[in-house]
């Protein structure tokens, strides 16, 4: 699940097909519900069915039987010839009479219908099946006639099983002016065409069994399905069982068959034609759910993507971004909350950009700690006394020699030189405050404080030389004329601070010591670098200088002290 | 059920012969006497299925019960008479007749239509087919028994013609009494027969001179 939490495409995957899963799943589940319950439906509803046409069958017969006995029981010739027959036991004469009777009633066209006649105390007198008189009481009647002469009823019926076959048997109380004859009973026998007539009518397939064997079945149970249905009579309520490759619900209801041996209705109800449909909106459903997940997959990769490059392209600029590329922009391909936040991250970027750029402008145009001292909050006019060395430096004979120079050229000339010197400048700590023409003014104190400002002045002064007599190597080299610095450094109290006006200022050092180093730098020769008396003074002993005695500068009231600087022990040059 | 007669009549003559001396006084004879109770009949069964379709109607004709006794009585025989039992007003008149062995009964058809006689019971069966008014059939009884008749045509009719080889009967009167006089003393079997009851028969002891009582309820 951790590639889930990782990935935003992961989750939105997750939530779209378990979305459309959860739903085929929930459907399906409704669906298989709602199958078993229109099953469960059918299997009640056919078995209903079942047993009204049964009941129908039995009604008829047994409307059969109350046709034919109603000229027994009607007939007062008949009754008194059973009265007299019976109390007899005549049953030659009465069974003479009741084949006559038969024949008369339509009975005998029934070919294999039974008849039994008992006296009344219910024992049969003649038993006959087809007009043929049969030995004993073969269709079990004396229950039957018994219990209908004890109870207060016209007639009784019941199942019976003679020869295998199955009877439906009907029993009429028969008396003579109110004095009881006995009973009379017809019996047809339950064909197969007439449970295959009742199957088809209900849709069904049905079998009925005796002792387990069947006795009339529909057309439609095999003998495969009779054996299965045997299976099922010790199992209450409905079973279902596979034959044939159909799938069938099996139930079971008692016959009154009036033997110890149990006769059973069996009802077969078919299933596929129910569940067809189910299956097919299934089938539909699994293959739409299956299309559907697909769609979503794809969709959800496809949305997961669209929506995730801006992210990842996002990611992949803010990690440039971290890295310095203020460059990097990203892609604004909608006008949604992602094409927003590209929109807003371009113009974040832009302005780091913008401020980059100002950034290393104002380092191109005030040193490096100006620039901080700039940036880092409001710049405010006025200036602070600080305690600094100032250093100017100058191009000896600059202007002699670039008569019938082209301007570009002598700017290069300004541009070669003035980088050899800003860089001295620059590794020494130094803020190099200004060009003037052929002239450069450093100084060193200001704005970030050093208490070694003098030496860090002489040091950068040594390093100009070297620079250029560096410079000149390659000048010389190449058949230019060699170039010369004359250098003036200068220390004490000056002001420093942002000079001008509100809109435009420049961060300088003014006062004394300032006229002192310009001063000085005026007095000193090509390759010379001459230090007022308090630059000697602060610097320390690796210092190497002479004093070349006492000058009489412009604007200073009295001589000045002058040292010439040789060298500073120890110093590597080359580091520069 | 009934039980066969031939055996008892001839175990009972065999008896009155040993056990009777002849003799003509009057005086010397007793009277037998009694009540015959009928237990009532249960109510009429009908078809719960088909109302209103019985089978034999409601109405049937009522037939006295007769007392009478079984077999042969020494020294006396019965008349071979011959009885009329008119079909009148869709009615066997009388209803119960006795006759002796060998005496005949006249079936006149008095009502302005057909009538039939049949008779199924197995001493005399007969059918003497189908009359108009004002024609007559005879039947010759040659056997002791009692003869159920039966009209083919209207249901309700009925009767019975007991056939005897004494003289000695009675035809129990409406509140249940019988009285037969003239008995010879000596052991008899009495037999009670209603046509919608089990017959049935006692023996009695007939003194001369006495009368012997019988109470007998016949049941259905």
């Amino acid at each position: 699940m951790k590639w889930i939490r990782q990935s935003f495409g992961a989750k939105l995957l997750a939530a779209l097909v378990g979305t459309v899963g959860l739903l085929l799943a929930i459907t399906l589940v409704v669906v298989r519900t709602q199958t078993n319950r229109e099953i469960r439906l059918v299997e009640d509803r056919t078995i209903q069915r079942a047993g009204e046409l049964f009941q129908e069958l039995n009604d008829l017969q047994r409307q059969q039987a109350d046709q034919l006995a109603r000229p027994f029981t009607e007939s007062r010739r008949t009754l008194v010839m059973l009265d007299e027959a019976i109390r007899s036991r005549d049953v030659e004469y009465l069974s003479g009479e009741a084949a006559y009777e038969l024949v008369r009633s339509g009975l005998a066209d029934f070919g294999d219908a039974l008849l039994v006649l008992t006296d009344d105390e219910g024992s049969p007198v003649i038993s006959m099946i087809g007009g043929q008189a049969l030995v004993g009481d073969p269709a079990d009647v004396r229950p039957l006639a018994g219990a209908l002469l004890q109870s207060e009823e016209m007639e009784r019926s019941a199942y019976r099983t003679v020869d295998g076959r199955l009877y439906n048997l009907q029993s009429h109380y028969i008396d003579l002016a109110r004095r009881p004859i006995g009973t009379i009973t017809f019996g047809f026998p339950v064909r197969s065409e007439d449970v295959d007539r009742i199957a088809e009518i209900g849709d069904f397939a049905a079998c009925l069994m005796v002792d387990s064997r069947c006795v009339a079945k529909s057309s439609g149970v095999s003998d495969a399905m009779e054996v299965a249905m045997a299976a099922t009579l010790p199992r209450e309520g409905p079973v279902r069982t596979e034959l044939d490759g159909m799938e069938w619900s099996i139930q079971h209801e008692p016959l009154d068959i009036g033997r110890p041996e149990p006769g059973m209705r069996l009802v077969a109800v078919p299933l596929d034609e129910v569940r067809a449909p189910f299956e097919n909106i299934q089938l539909s459903l699994l293959l739409a759910g299956g299309g559907a997940l697909l769609l979503c997959a794809g969709l959800g990769v496809g949305l997961s993507r669209s929506l995730t490059r801006p992210v990842r392209d996002l990611v992949a600029a803010t990690g440039r971004v971290a890295q310095g590329d203020y460059e990097a922009e990203v892609e604004v391909e909608s006008i949604d909350e992602m094409g927003a936040l590209a929109t807003a991250f371009n113009e974040m970027t832009r302005g780091l950009l913008m401020r980059e750029r100002y950034r290393s402008v104002l380092n191109k145009v005030v040193s490096q700690d100006v620039a901080e001292e700039l940036m880092k909050g409001d710049v405010e006019l006025g200036g602070e006394n600080r305690t600094v060395s100032v250093l100017f430096a100058d191009i000896r004979g600059f202007t002699p020699m670039t008569v019938g120079m082209e301007p570009q050229e002598v700017i290069g000339l300004i541009n070669e030189c003035m980088e050899r010197l800003s860089r001295a400048v620059d590794v020494e700590g130094g803020v190099v405050d200004k060009f003037i023409g052929d002239e450069i003014m450093a100084v060193f104190g200001a704005p970030v404080a050093q208490t070694d400002h003098a030496c860090r002045a002489v040091r950068s002064a040594l390093r100009m030389r070297a620079g250029i007599e560096a410079m000149n190597a390659e000048r010389v080299a190449r058949g230019a004329a060699p170039l010369a610095v004359g250098v003036g450094i200068a220390s004490g109290i000056a002001v420093a601070g942002n000079m001008g006006s509100a809109d435009r200022m420049n961060y300088t050092v003014l006062g004394e010591t300032v006229n002192l180093a310009a001063r000085l730098t005026a007095e000193a020769g090509a390759g010379e670098i001459l230090i007022s008396e308090e630059t000697e003074r602060s610097s320390a002993a690796p210092l190497v200088a002479s004093c070349v005695g006492t000058r009489s500068l412009k604007g200073f009231s009295g001589d000045c002290l002058v040292y010439s600087v040789e060298s500073w022990e120890g110093l590597s040059v080359a580091e520069a | 059920m009934r039980r066969s007669g031939k055996r008892c009549w001839g175990a009972l003559t065999l008896c009155a012969a040993l056990m009777f001396m002849p003799s003509g006084a009057q005086a010397q004879t007793g009277t037998i006497e009694g009540t015959v109770t009928l237990e009532s009949l249960p109510p009429r069964r009908t078809a719960s299925r088909y109302p209103g379709t019985g089978a034999a109607s409601e109405q049937v004709q009522p037939v006295p019960a007769v007392v009478y006794l079984v077999g042969s009585v020494a020294g006396s025989r019965a008349p071979t008479t011959s009885v009329q039992m008119v079909q009148r007003d869709t009615a066997f008149a009388p209803a119960a007749v006795v006759l002796g062995v060998g005496g005949s009964v006249d079936f006149p058809n008095e009502d302005p239509f057909f009538h039939n006689v049949f008779s199924y019971s197995a001493s005399q069966r007969f059918d003497l087919g189908r009359y108009p008014q004002g024609q007559s059939k005879t039947v010759d009884f040659t056997e002791a028994g009692v003869v159920s008749v039966f009209c083919e045509v209207h249901d309700k009719m009925r009767g019975v013609i007991i056939v005897t080889e004494n003289p000695y009967h009675a035809v129990v009167s409406q509140d249940g009494s019988f009285r037969i006089d003239g008995v010879p003393p000596g052991e008899h079997r009495v037999a009670f027969w209603s046509a919608d009851h089990e017959a049935t028969e006692q023996t009695v002891t007939v003194v001369a001179g006495q009368t012997a009582r019988i109470e007998v309820e016949l049941k259905r």
